[in-house]
């Protein structure tokens, strides 16, 4: 039986917030890299297949690099507004 | 169990009538945004990060189809996933939502999270450590 959190979700209007409360980690095996948070393989949040025309581990590397870059900035309008930041 | 331990733990992100059909619309649960999905009466929860260069892909406007051309159709482009593919508002990467798929990229897929509902109300199911977070604001 799953544990029920007391606290309701909560609306985000206009997306100024960190998408993700935590610094992104590339967990890699055989098969594929994974982006999780805080380096915990069951908080994964996206899967990157390895394959011979595909480099996913760049794919990863680069979306955890720009995340943390981002995530550490101190404009709100660099961050994750609707629009790309300048 | 201490208190970082991975867990399923269950979310109630508000009443179902809420969440009306063709809708979408961002939750923080869980120290993360979810985008919860209404397609076609199916509730779907995707995490609000695109791979591509981290946009809050789950904020795109736009819930929308896809033009795809195979070598078995003849490289012929057919419109497929009509109402199931959400556009990214930053560079426009498209995604499958009820399997996360990335539609330009076959190898990146977005995870999906469980979104359930219980006695009128819409509940996200997360296997992951609980994070430490002040509650958010509206």
């Amino acid at each position: 039986m799953p544990e029920r959190d007391a606290q309701p979700g909560t609306l985000v209007p206009g997306g100024r917030r960190d998408p993700v409360d935590g610094r992104l980690d590339v967990l890699e095996s055989d098969e594929a890299c994974l982006v999780v948070v805080d380096g915990e393989p069951d908080d994964w949040l996206v899967r990157f297949e390895k394959a011979d025309d595909f480099a996913a581990r760049e794919w990863a590397d680069n979306m955890a690099r720009v995340y943390n870059r981002r995530r550490g900035h101190s404009s709100a309008e660099a961050r994750f507004g609707a629009a790309p930041p300048r | 169990m201490s208190d970082d331990a991975p867990s399923h733990t269950d979310h109630v992100v508000g009443a179902l009538e809420d969440f009306p059909e063709g809708s979408h619309r961002v939750v923080e649960i869980a120290g993360r945004q979810v985008g919860i999905f209404n397609i076609g009466g199916e509730l779907h929860g995707l995490p609000n990060v695109c791979p591509h260069q981290t946009g809050p892909v789950c904020e795109g406007k736009i819930v929308t189809g896809s033009l795809r051309s195979t070598k078995e159709s003849g490289w012929r482009a057919e419109w497929v996933h009509d109402g199931e593919v959400i556009v990214c508002p930053w560079h426009g990467l498209e995604y499958h939502v009820p399997t996360g798929q990335c539609m330009a990229f076959p190898h990146i897929r977005l995870r999906r999270y469980d979104v359930l509902v219980e006695d009128g109300e819409v509940v996200v199911r997360i296997k992951a450590p609980k994070r430490r977070r002040s509650p958010a604001r509206a």
